[in-house]
């Protein structure tokens, strides 16, 4: 029989699914980390600085949607970037969304730490650890906690993706009770003086950056793309419903704990969200009921946001090897547990490294830098794909508001970077540095640029129908995904325009 | 009733456990579409995992269509990376219209069906491919009537009267078909017993009620029990 075997790849997400996978991966630092240090910046205005990080989230998330649905591959961003704007850029994207998500899963492993130090404390736990080596408690918890992630990813145990749905639903509904009540509580005098005696609404911007690392997530969905079943529909509704909702349970979250508790008992708590749920339950006389609910609450939430970064993280390391910027070898899958298994090595390894040098919340914020510079190439990345009318580019969902979107997402996020401190954007300045070496040391004389911009630049001499290769095989999607008016041939252009 | 029934034969492809010789012989009769799936973990790309062992799994699962394929035989493939095994199962069932699924299992020699009816909706299905099977196959069959009906109620022995009556008038042995009654009590584990002493189940797809939900589905629990390969005809899909 000589009849050829058609390979598909199972589409197992709907839209819950890929909305569980954004709101789980941003939903940890941002209320369970950040508000203490975002309030002592900006006091009751950092409501503000999150819902202007979300709208700049939102704007990226759009541009991500649109170029996730045109080329489904692993490797989100910079899959994206690299496709767009060829391997000099994906370089430096590739390293530094790497980079920025390792730097953010140390960031919330110690976010984690930060919880479970009084629980360990409370219950002699010590055991002489803390004196023993030169490390805070947090870091610690943070090495154990992201050990344990390393470790889980690396031996692929059944069911983590169940288990991150329940995760999620669990945490949105102790937030949704800290909310609830909460509110019956919140006294509006108390966010008064709104904004902070000193800086005044000029603090929001900074806080704005200092916040921006709470919504890393949302790109997470892109990563997972040729996954979601009907990406036309499911792949924007989860992302921008995901930011959405996640910018509302922030913004609220933070109004309703300087409402309740005065801003000098939060600024620069790092468990600043359990002291609020102390004083809203209390008023119900469940004050230590809500106290470990919250408590619980940050452990799952920063055990979700860096279990997702982790797998994350290896999905980049194995687009740059199949697009030849990194070497193969990195992403070569375990014999007996089929996963990545060097790549979640190598990047755990990172991690903890990051974990133990300390500095977690420079880090944060240097890979936030990296994510934003990831974040505004993207959104240039798919002004180009439309100008050059690449061929092959045919996404499924198109963004509203073309070019005004993706050129206000590319300038607002490469704007954000000048609130950053200077230090943070040294630190991700070298890394960019570091990328351009890698690109003329290592990567110029491995691959050929095809990249839309590449190929709108010399156009193939010869008028032959040369598709870009966004995609890493033709029978990606299954015969059943695309839809039924489909006409298009390769030479279709962006066809965005119309 | 099915004209040329087409079986959809599930196979792990990351593990080596490939449908029995005897099993294929014996299902040669209907059209065959294989389906290779590999699990995908929750921490790797498909696409990574397609990368990587495309090529491997795409030889195992030709030598398993070589051995349905015979001399003429009508077999086609095809290979699926998922996270959801049973999902693909049902997708590429409906796809490629297929009647009935296999659930593999482990069996020597093949000369003892049992087939499980249950109610008026389904029966001519299950019947056409009990015939098929029987057709090009020396083969004994059980049927038995799979709904709690209280002792002595007509209505069992009318349904496998009616059912032998069918697949003799289609030119079939009488004297290869034989027939089992339960009672209400006893339908179930009855027939848990009667898969122990058989080689291959035929039964039609229901609904899970509640229980079913929970403690797994009637081919399931014959699969986990006894090990024998269960032959699960789909209900008519309209299209």
């Amino acid at each position: 029989m000589g009849s050829e075997t058609e390979t598909q790849l199972e589409r197992t997400l709907g839209l819950t699914e890929a909305l569980m996978i954004g709101i789980g991966t941003m939903v940890g630092a941002g209320i369970f980390v950040l508000p203490g240090a975002a309030a002592a910046l900006s006091g009751p205005a950092s409501a503000i600085a999150f819902v202007l990080a979300g709208g700049i989230a939102m704007l990226t998330a759009l541009s991500a949607s649109e170029l996730a649905t045109a080329m489904p591959a692993s490797g989100g961003p910079y899959h994206f970037i690299n496709k767009g704007l060829g391997p000099l850029f994906g370089s430096i994207a590739g390293l530094g969304n790497w980079l920025g998500l390792a730097f953010a899963t140390a960031f919330y492993a110690v976010g984690f730490g930060n919880y479970v130090d009084p629980l360990m404390a409370s219950l002699e736990l010590n055991l002489g650890i803390v004196a023993a080596v030169p490390l805070s408690g947090p870091q610690i918890g943070g090495l154990a906690a992201a050990a344990a992630f390393i470790v889980v990813s690396y031996l692929s145990t059944d069911g983590t993706g169940d288990l991150q749905n329940v995760i999620v639903i669990v945490l949105l509904v102790i937030l949704g009770a800290f909310i609830v009540l909460g509110a019956t509580q919140a006294r509006p005098a108390e966010l008064l003086p709104f904004f902070p005696q000193g800086s005044g609404p000029g603090s929001i911007l900074p806080t704005t950056a200092l916040v921006f690392v709470s919504y890393l997530g949302f790109a997470q969905v892109a990563t997972v793309a040729g996954e979601i079943k009907a990406p036309g529909k499911n792949l924007p509704r989860a992302m921008v419903g995901g930011v959405l909702l996640v910018t509302l349970i922030y913004a609220a979250s933070i109004l309703i704990l300087l409402g309740v508790v005065p801003l000098d008992q939060v600024a620069g708590e790092g468990t600043a969200i359990a002291i609020g749920a102390e004083a809203i339950f209390g008023g119900f006389g469940i004050g230590l009921i809500g106290v470990g609910l919250l408590t619980f609450g940050g452990l799952l939430a920063t055990a979700s946001s860096a279990n997702a970064s982790v797998l994350s993280a290896s999905r980049i390391n194995y687009a740059m090897g199949r697009d030849g910027l990194m070497d193969k070898r990195l992403s070569k899958i375990h014999d007996r547990f089929n996963t990545p298994y060097r790549s979640i090595a190598l990047t755990g390894g990172l991690i903890l490294l990051f974990i133990v040098a300390g500095q977690v919340n420079a880090l944060a914020k240097a890979g936030s830098v990296l994510h934003l510079l990831v974040y505004g190439l993207l959104n240039v990345s798919l002004i180009v794909m439309r100008e050059t009318e690449a061929m092959g580019y045919d996404p499924e969902f198109e963004l509203p508001g073309y070019p005004v979107v993706p050129a206000l997402g590319a300038l607002l996020s490469f704007a954000l970077i000048g609130f950053m401190d200077l230090q943070q954007i040294l630190l991700a300045g070298t890394l960019v540095v570091a990328g351009i070496v890698w690109y003329f040391v290592y990567v110029r004389k491995r691959v050929e640029d095809t990249s839309a911009l590449a190929q709108y630049r010399s156009p193939p001499a010869v008028e032959v129908e040369v598709a870009v290769d966004f995609d890493v095989g033709p029978d990606d999607i299954p015969a059943e995904d695309i839809p039924a008016d489909d006409s298009t041939t390769a030479g279709h252009g962006g066809g965005a325009n119309d | 009733m099915i004209e040329n029934p087409t079986l959809l034969v599930p196979v792990d492809v990351s593990a080596q456990e490939d449908p029995s010789l005897d099993l294929i012989e014996v299902l040669r009769p209907l059209r065959v579409v294989v389906l290779g799936y590999y699990p995908v973990p929750d921490q790797t790309a498909p696409q990574q995992i397609r990368d990587e062992y495309e090529q491997e799994a795409k030889d195992d699962l030709e030598t398993i269509v070589q051995q349905f394929a015979g001399s003429d035989a009508d077999v086609q493939s095809v290979l699926v990376f998922t996270r959801d095994s049973a999902q693909s199962i049902d997708r590429v069932a409906n796809e490629y219209d297929c009647d009935s699924v296999l659930v593999s299992g482990v069996t020597g020699e093949i000369a003892r069906v049992l087939v499980s009816l249950k109610d008026e909706q389904n029966m001519f299905r299950v019947l056409g491919v009990v015939e098929s099977l029987m057709a090009s196959n020396d083969l004994e069959v059980t049927l038995y009537h799979a709904e709690s009906i209280e002792k002595g109620s007509a209505k069992s022995e009318l349904y496998l009267r009616g059912a032998t009556d069918w697949l003799t008038e289609r030119g079939l042995d009488r004297e290869a078909i034989s027939w089992e009654e339960p009672t209400a009590e006893t339908q179930e584990s009855a027939l848990l017993d009667l898969a122990e002493s058989h080689d291959v189940v035929v039964t039609g797809e229901y609904e899970p009620d509640i229980r079913e939900r929970v403690v797994g589905t009637v081919p399931d629990r014959i699969h986990d029990r006894t090990g024998r390969p269960v032959v699960v005809v789909r209900k008519e899909r309209s299209v």
